[in-house]
């Protein structure tokens, strides 16, 4: 017992030891960044009981194919391949995001005047449009700086300090969260276009 | 069946978290088919000015 905890004190001690570059840092930034409007829409989907409709579901699989991008970055080192995984992720839901901004936009719209409650003046799918135009830029930004690249060394699994566990850990949750939440609103079925109820919850 | 595209996006966290780089890629890769498939699925409606 007392070994096994003096193991993991120097388990824990080394953990502390591994210092992550500026680069990791801005990854691990922007990591929790993309969490942010996630959880903000878990936020208005329980504390203000908004249904997400299916092209929302679309846009926040895309956040997490952002975040999974980042996540190759910190565990195997940065490479334009992993890159290319957040750019194709934001692409696809800039996609999803613009759809839906075309369905809405037009004045005398049948569809309503937008899904949803705006959030600072914007509806939900116009900020995602944002997030993923920024995410390309970010990425962009980041591979202006060749040094951060791991060219040298194979994409091998590298030891996580606990910035980069917590934030793995907040994403993986955030993914777990969704599966859970969307099954209970769609169960087995395509969901609603405009859902207005949990429709496992609702049969019980 | 949308509960699968985050299941698969799981799995995808998960095989990084493992250290399997190439499972990784492929898991990666059929959440973002399957994300396409969804799109055209439920693109129902077409976009139209004249109300």
């Amino acid at each position: 017992m007392a070994e096994l905890s003096h193991h993991r004190t120097i388990e824990s001690e080394l953990l502390t030891k591994i210092k992550n570059t500026t680069g990791e840092w801005i990854l691990i930034l922007l990591t929790t960044g993309i969490c942010i409007p996630l959880i903000g829409a878990y936020w208005i989907q329980f504390a203000e009981g908004e249904f997400p409709c299916p092209l929302c579901l679309l846009q926040r699989l895309a956040m997490l194919g952002v975040a999974i991008g980042a996540m190759m970055n910190l565990r195997f080192g940065v490479r334009t391949s992993h890159y290319a995984v957040t750019i194709f992720s934001a692409i696809f839901g800039g996609a999803v995001s613009t759809r839906q901004i075309l369905l809405h936009v037009a004045p005398g719209n049948p569809n309503g005047p937008g899904y949803g409650s705006p959030v600072f003046g914007w509806h939900l799918y116009t900020w995602g449009l944002l997030i993923f135009v920024a995410t390309i830029a970010v990425v962009g930004m980041m591979m202006l700086f060749e040094k951060h690249f791991d060219f040298g060394s194979p994409a091998a699994p590298r030891p996580m300090s606990k910035p980069v566990m917590a934030v793995f850990a907040l994403v993986t949750f955030l993914a777990a969260a969704n599966i859970l939440s969307t099954f209970l609103m769609c169960g087995f079925s395509p969901c609603p276009d405009s859902p207005d109820q949990y429709l496992l919850l609702s049969r019980i | 069946m949308m509960t699968m595209l985050f299941a698969l996006a799981l799995l995808t966290m998960l095989a990084i978290w493992s250290g399997k780089r190439k499972a990784g890629f492929l898991l990666s890769a059929a959440t973002l088919a399957a994300g396409i498939f969804w799109l055209n699925y439920h693109i129902t409606e077409p976009l139209n000015l004249n109300f």
